[in-house]
């Protein structure tokens, strides 16, 4: 049974309307809906394609093949496609903007009714389960489940690596609190990793970090990999609850949507809060517990994770974080927020399509140029780490820093 | 097409447009095979329909004339496509002959903007939301704002399949404001029509103009007799002042001679009116209590300037008062919302119709004059209520599960529009197959009274057939052998082209 049939209500539901491949609506902040689209401009290419090809694997048209799993991992599960297609959405941006579009659902939830989109995201991670299944998967895809299944990470990197970077920080490993750091952070932007532990401390904040922690599994998740990413979780789960931890704070995007969203599916509800760092920042700035000393004389623009901001609804935070560091004059890019243009990175597109990631992440120079930004602050390590591959290709003079790392430059630790 | 062949002239295009835009694979030949929701009530049952045999992305007029002169030499149909958006199947190969898609949406620019004559010029890849937008720049609008294609759908599919659009009761339909066209022939040759037939005008654009209006024949020709790769189109100063109104009804016969005369006088730019006996018994609970079972219009009003405005609102004031009109005070929470229903394609995330109003089966849409609208509405009713079973499914936003009838009075000219949905059991074959039969049997009573849009009718040619009068399936025949004779361009289309059925 393929995994894809749980989503068929969903996929008969698809209107092909098309306006998750290509809309522009200058009333509700689109300028232009699907990434992926963009660059490959056929229609197997945006969600409405991707529904198309379930619609007809779930009608037997199709067969899965190594061309249908080209097609479905090449996508970043930015899910612009879902908040284009929100009923009712447009207008409920046009009348309050993000900040309404993320209050309403949850108002709506309170009187019985769901104003949820098509889940065209979970159709995709649907054919991609199905694809993992037939071993159809890139084999970027397949390294990447290998490597989380060794070493709970998907870097091949040695576990006892995992916490290498806090080596000389003095981090407890129990407290109510705990960071969980991420593997990207713990392996490949240990910088951002080490600012946020130093605001912290500086901040008199008790956390502790596990050595212990693994995969968040929303790269498995995301690619396909559902039952490795459940003993993940499980782990992961029965670690935290073992050290009685209150609350959980995400460094990344991606960890905290999988935390928040992905895992009481796995593991049912969690003993315990889960925080994005931004959040965090934000709490801690407006409880004065967060000295600045150095000004940061600059524009900044902020890019939106697609995962922090469309899916988990945090726009404010990381925005009212940069706002308060003195110096920083923050520039919106347009389109933003909802609307906003993803780096490429998500999805495991970086791994399975790293030159179509670098070409969507290119895209949005020119927006960030428009703004007369010098530095392109985000939420998430993912995304840092596409900026910098595609700053570094089109030579640029655009400084790409995580919001925790501008934070630590202006507190001065 | 057998996969030799199709491997030759997939060459053959790519030698025309180049490797990146040629696609003969599986899988980019399926997701051409749908179109609109409608598309997918029908395709689990259907052996009609299928994919193309490849796609195409031309660029330019001088590529598809190319590809037009290549199908003709091969024999092969030509099927131009914009959005995908349409439900009328012009934009779906019939299964038994295939051919070529060609996806227009790569030819997408605003070639010109002629500021002193109005007018814009695009090519017909172009969509409703990138019109919106560049014409904004310029602080015009095209008066007409898209079909239900939303802003995903392009003018071109709109041009060819016929569209109504929002603010039709002002602007009329969108074919209404086209001036010329570009249209590669079905020979390869490109034309141009009205004023740009003259060798010596480049830059007016002018519909009527020494000789026939030749635009006419392909628009609403779903691609028939040449594939459009420009067009001009009206423009329109963009009215400072703006109020979305809603009156109600004592009865339909009242809610028609005001939308009507409301009409008549110019006074409207776009209207929505429901009849209280068509909605659901869930939706009645809610109505019934807040505004009596009454009838109720939701329409804008617009004006350039202030004083005329005011004396406009009052003029409508009026004239609902003559019918029995009750005026239903949501205009200061529109207005303070910022919000109207001329942005009737911005209210709607691309999920409302599947996600609020259920997993649709199909809908469909009667045009009729004005005074038929309560027999449309009735037999429409009447038909699936002969077996509500067949049309239920969740509507999760209004907690209903049987018919649901939507009705919107477009005005225009008198021309009424009744737009029916309901939702449908995909996982029961046996109730999906009732649910298209009582669909089948609405539209043949829409085509009693008019017209049906969507439903397939572009290439469901017995609905078409069996009513147009036999001069005219001549003449049409006639103009399809004189243009096409090989009988490439988008066969089944109206029917024509299908002579052997």
């Amino acid at each position: 049974m393929m995994r894809l049939e749980k989503c068929a209500p969903e996929v008969w539901i698809c209107n092909h309307c098309s306006m998750c491949s290509d809309t522009i609506s200058d009333e509700s902040g689109w300028y232009r809906t699907c990434p992926v689209y963009r660059q490959l401009r056929f229609e197997d290419s945006s969600a409405r394609g991707h529904n198309t090809i379930a619609f007809y694997l779930l009608e037997g048209s199709l067969k899965y093949s190594k061309r249908v799993a080209d097609c479905v991992y090449d996508c970043t599960t930015c899910a612009s496609c879902e908040e284009v297609c929100k009923p009712f959405g447009n207008v409920v941006a046009k009348i309050g903007g993000s900040d309404l579009k993320t209050m309403v659902p949850p108002i709506m939830s309170a009187f019985g009714a769901a104003l949820d989109p098509l889940q065209s995201v979970e159709i995709v991670e649907a054919m991609r389960a199905d694809c993992v299944d037939l071993g159809l998967q890139p084999e970027a895809v397949k390294r990447m489940a290998a490597s989380t299944e060794k070493n709970y990470n998907p870097y091949e990197e040695p576990h006892a690596n995992r916490l290498k970077w806090a080596e000389g920080l003095h981090i407890p490993q129990t407290a109510d609190t705990v960071l969980f750091v991420g593997c990207t952070s713990s392996y490949r932007r240990q910088e951002i990793a080490v600012s946020t532990a130093k605001i912290l401390k500086a901040a008199r904040s008790k956390f502790a970090v596990l050595p212990d922690e693994w995969c968040c599994g929303s790269p498995l998740l995301r690619t396909g990999n559902v039952d490795l990413a459940e003993k993940m979780v499980k782990h992961n789960v029965a670690l935290l609850k073992e050290k009685k931890v209150k609350t959980l704070v995400a460094i990344c995007a991606e960890g905290y949507m999988a935390i928040s969203r992905d895992w009481p599916k796995i593991a049912g509800e969690l003993p315990f809060k889960v925080w994005h760092i931004s959040q965090l920042l934000a709490q801690l700035i407006s409880a004065g517990k967060i000295k600045f000393k150095r000004p940061i004389k600059a524009k900044v623009t902020y890019h939106d994770p697609c995962h922090l901001g469309r899916v988990m609804g945090v726009y404010d935070e990381p925005r009212a974080v940069l706002k308060a560091i003195p110096g920083v004059r923050l520039v919106e890019m347009y389109p933003t927020k909802h609307a906003a243009w993803c780096c490429g990175a998500g999805g495991g597109l970086k791994e399975s399509n790293p030159g179509l990631a670098l070409d969507i992440g290119a895209e949005k120079i020119p927006l960030i140029k428009e703004t007369g930004a010098s530095i392109l602050a985000s939420s998430c390590p993912f995304c840092k780490t596409n900026f910098l591959d595609v700053i570094e290709k089109a030579r640029e003079p655009i400084q790409v820093k995580d919001v925790t790392e501008l934070v630590a430059e202006s507190m001065g630790v | 097409m057998e996969e030799v062949k199709r491997k030759e002239l997939a060459e053959e295009l790519e030698g025309i447009v180049g490797a990146k835009y040629v696609r003969a694979d599986d899988v980019t030949r399926w997701t051409y095979a749908i179109e609109d929701f409608g598309s997918s009530f029908f395709y689990p049952l259907s052996a009609r329909y299928g994919p193309p045999d490849m796609v195409v992305k031309p660029h330019s007029a001088q590529e598809v004339s190319r590809i037009v002169k290549l199908a003709n030499a091969h024999r092969v149909p030509i099927i131009a496509r914009g959005g995908g958006s349409d439900m009328t199947a012009a934009a779906t190969p019939l299964k038994k002959l295939g051919g070529i898609i060609l996806d227009m949406t790569d030819m997408n620019r605003v070639i010109d903007f002629q500021e002193g004559l109005n007018a814009v010029r695009v090519q017909p890849g172009i969509r409703w939301g990138e019109l919106h937008h560049e014409l904004a720049k310029k602080g015009v609008t095209s008066g007409v704002r898209g079909p239900h294609g939303f802003l995903g759908g392009t003018l071109g599919g709109g041009i060819g399949g016929n569209c109504f659009s929002i603010n039709s009761p002002k602007y009329g339909w969108v074919n209404e404001n086209v001036l010329n066209l570009q249209v590669v022939l079905p020979n390869g040759d490109i034309i141009e029509t009205g004023s740009l037939a003259n060798t010596k005008v480049k830059d007016w654009y002018y519909r009527y103009c020494n000789g026939p209006d030749l635009v006419g024949i392909f628009l609403g020709a779903g691609g028939a007799f040449g594939v459009i790769t420009e067009f001009t189109m009206k423009t329109y100063p963009i009215p400072e002042f703006s109020d979305t109104l809603v009156y109600s009804f004592p009865d339909i016969d009242s809610e028609l001679g005001f939308v009507f005369k409301l009409e008549w006088y110019g006074y409207v730019t776009e209207l929505w009116g429901i009849a209280f006996f068509t909605l659901p018994d869930s939706l009645k609970r809610i109505v019934g209590p807040l505004l009596g079972e009454r009838d109720i219009v939701v329409f804008a009003t617009e004006a350039y300037d202030k004083g005329v405005f005011k004396a406009q609102k009052k003029a409508i004031d009026r004239m609902a008062k003559e019918f029995g009109g009750t005026v239903v005070p949501l205009e200061g929470l529109m207005r303070a919302l910022g919000i109207s229903i001329i942005d009737t394609t911005e209210w709607e995330g691309g999920g409302t119709f599947g996600k609020v109003m259920g997993p649709n089966g199909q809908d469909t849409c009667s045009i009729a004059s004005l005074p038929q609208w309560p027999k449309v509405v009735g037999s429409a009713l009447e038909i699936a209520k002969s077996d509500p079973e067949a049309l239920s499914g969740s509507i999760p936003m209004i907690g209903a599960d049987h018919f649901f009838l939507f009705a919107q009075l477009l005005g225009r000219g008198g021309v009424s529009n009744t737009f029916a949905m309901t939702p449908v059991d995909f996982s029961d074959p046996e109730k999906l197959k009732k649910a298209q039969e009582l669909y089948r049997d609405i539209v043949e009573s829409y085509m009693d009274t008019g017209a049906a849009a969507l439903y397939r009718i572009g290439k469901e040619s017995q609905y078409l057939m069996k009513r147009f009068k036999p001069e005219y399936i001549s003449f049409m025949k006639t103009l399809k052998k004189a243009l096409d004779p090989n009988n490439i361009m988008n066969p089944g289309v109206l029917g024509l082209g299908l002579e052997e059925e």
